[in-house]
């Protein structure tokens, strides 16, 4: 009976449930390092007001996307605010910008995470999509010339390190 | 609860597995458990012999949980369980002249320990897990050891989740008071082994809800009667296979809610066959610094009996006979409540739950004859989480 | 038999044409606690303890099946 059941069953499920699964999720466009940074205009969070990638061509831009749901995230925004604190006199800059639905959700998120680069708001998720995202958090360097510079997905304690090397590198070009 | 083998403690290690795309978890998580455990009484109608104890099962668990990450990519969870056991248990059933089922309850009461311990360390991969599973049990009468591999991968963009697990046991038998019966004698040192595989998907159906279907296969083999029971002889090889779906949807009430439904089909070639089905609803509710989750839950569970089951001594014809209730026809009930109040790094946990048996609420094939020997237990938890 | 193949062929299709794609920043809300806390690891596993000692059936749920050795 379990044969049966195996093979009259399960293979056509399989082959089917799979056919459509994998139509649902087809491939992506993914910016990639190399490319040039996709602007973007968006709300602030913390303030009133908008901001815009292109105003900030000549600085090392870090656009981190975030969201109070994403446990890495606890560890990367401090971590950010660290070092921007640091190297902001360089002309290093980080814009953080959340995906979560809720704006409640992101305002607690800072109370318990305060940073002091400024965030910013995409609800529709439309910068995401430009960049084309593939997991949360990602973070994308942008030289000074606007350029992606590095790609970085997840976070953990010990990649602050290996980020601090590459944000100055890039700030010692012109 | 008796000689539970270090395998089922794979079926509580696996709820770690996550069924969604996830990173290793950066906390480390201290928990402490005390449940009570309570059988209400044997009916006084059915135990014949006024002076025997109607008194079933009283047992008092302690579980001590203890999960961290191991660098960038690793976890470990282990548990120790400890357990305290008195009472007294069913012997056999039979009929009266009047042709009623009647019970016959163990003399002593007796007084067990049992320890438990589960490992489980888990490496997480872009794409997926592994793990692993290392389960030890001990007490008076029984020990027990068993161990598990399990992997997950993530695919369709994590909307889709692969599971699959393994996991094979090993455990000896050595019953208290050989002196008390042949059956006792005759069960020392003997082994009961196990081999068991799941396969599962999970799978992402949108923003709120998520669901899982797997098909799971266990094998054993060995020595499987009862040695306390009296004239209990089962056969010595047993395949049992589930069926299982779980869904969970998220719902916008108050601070977020969800429901969890679950269904298992299990069948075995013992003829047993039974259903479950189990609904839980979790709701949050903020209150200030604090944060309640509160679950009502219920859960059906109906079976039909063992083909040697049979409530007084009529073995089959190939001798095989038992008249555990465990193997008998009917359906049983639970109510609960689960409680969890979250503080900053703190969480408390207060859990209620009232399971109640009869052969009328089994949902097919009941029979005549009345199992006097069902259980109705009450259990209750009370427990602290710290996370650091 | 070609009756259950049918019917799983159609519930198959069916969940997967509804299920709609999630972007990686949507997951908000299949991470809440209310959504992963019902299967609270040390709760299960006594759970499962009992069910699998005082009942005839066991394993299914996410594991491989239970062996209890609950005589």
């Amino acid at each position: 009976m379990i044969s049966t059941v195996l093979k009259n069953v399960l293979k056509p499920l399989a082959i089917a449930g799979s056919l459509i699964l994998a139509l649902n999720t087809s491939s992506a466009f993914a910016v990639n390092v190399g490319d040039s940074a996709p602007n973007f205009k968006l709300p602030r969070l913390e303030r009133s007001g908008d901001i815009q990638l292109s105003s900030f061509r000549g600085k090392v831009v870090y656009v981190d996307f975030w969201a109070s749901w994403c446990g890495p995230c606890r560890q990367s925004l401090p971590a950010l605010n660290s070092i921007y604190k640091n190297l902001r006199k360089k002309g290093f800059l980080v814009i953080a910008i959340n995906l979560d639905e809720e704006k409640s959700d992101a305002m607690e998120f800072l109370k318990e995470f305060p940073v002091a680069f400024p965030t910013a708001r995409d609800v529709k998720g439309i910068t995401p999509d430009k960049y084309g995202l593939q997991g949360m958090p990602t973070a994308y360097l942008i030289d000074r010339k606007g350029n992606v510079s590095l790609v970085h997905e997840g976070f953990k304690k010990t990649d602050s390190e290996e980020l601090n090397a590459k944000i100055i590198t890039l700030l010692k070009k012109k | 609860m008796k000689k539970m083998t270090a395998l089922s403690a794979l079926s509580a290690a696996a709820m770690a597995i996550p069924t969604q795309a996830e990173v290793a978890p950066t906390d480390t998580t201290l928990s402490y458990r005390y449940s009570n455990y309570q059988e209400a009484d044997a009916p006084r109608e059915r135990v014949p012999g006024e002076f025997s104890s109607l008194k079933r099962y009283a047992i008092d668990i302690q579980q001590f949980g203890y999960r961290t990450p191991i660098g960038d990519s690793w976890y470990i969870a282990g548990e120790l369980q400890y357990e305290t056991m008195s009472g007294a248990s069913p012997t056999n059933t039979t009929k009266n002249a009047e042709g009623q089922s009647q019970l016959t309850m163990s003399g002593a009461s007796i007084e067990e320990q049992r320890v438990d311990i589960k490992v489980a360390p888990k490496k997480y991969f872009p794409h997926g897990t592994a793990g692993g599973l290392l389960a030890i049990s001990k007490e008076n009468d029984y020990q027990s050891l068993a161990l598990g591999l399990d992997g997950t991968l993530d695919i369709f963009k994590k909307h889709t989740t692969l599971i699959g697990s393994f996991s094979v046991s090993n455990d000896e038998l050595s019953p208290t008071d050989t002196w008390r019966s042949t059956s006792r004698a005759e069960a020392d040192g003997r082994k009961k082994r196990s081999f068991s595989v799941y396969e599962g998907i999970n799978q992402v159906i949108d923003k709120y809800s998520t669901i899982q279907a797997g098909i799971g296969y266990t094998q054993l083999t060995g020595y499987l009667s009862d040695p306390y029971k009296k004239t209990d002889n089962r056969p010595d090889r047993r395949d049992q296979i589930t069926f299982s779906v779980q869904h969970k949807q998220f719902a916008n009430v108050l601070d977020g809610a969800a429901l969890h439904s679950s269904y298992r089909y299990y069948y075995d070639d013992w003829g047993l066959d039974s259903h479950t089905v189990d609904l839980k609803w979790a709701q949050s509710i903020n209150l200030g610094k604090f944060r309640l989750i509160a679950t009502p839950l219920v859960r059906y569970y109906t079976q039909t009996k063992a083909d040697f089951y049979s409530i007084e001594q009529n073995p089959t014809a190939d001798g095989f006979i038992s008249s555990d209730y465990r193997l008998s026809t009917y359906g049983a009930f639970t109510v609960g409540f689960n409680s969890e109040l979250k503080f900053e790094q703190w969480a408390f946990h207060l859990d209620w739950q009232q399971y109640t048996s009869r052969e009328s609420f089994a949902l097919s094939g009941t029979s005549d004859d009345e199992t006097p020997a069902l259980v109705n237990f009450s259990t209750f938890t009370a427990g602290i989480d710290y996370k650091f | 038999m070609n009756k259950i193949f049918l019917l799983s062929i159609i519930a198959t299709c069916v969940i997967a044409s509804g299920c709609t794609t999630v972007k990686p920043w949507q997951r908000g809300y299949l991470s809440k606690d209310v959504m992963t806390s019902a299967t609270d690891p040390l709760g299960s596993s006594l759970d499962n303890h009992i069910y699998f000692s005082k009942e005839g059936a066991s394993g299914g749920g996410q594991a491989a099946g239970g062996g209890c050795g609950c005589n």
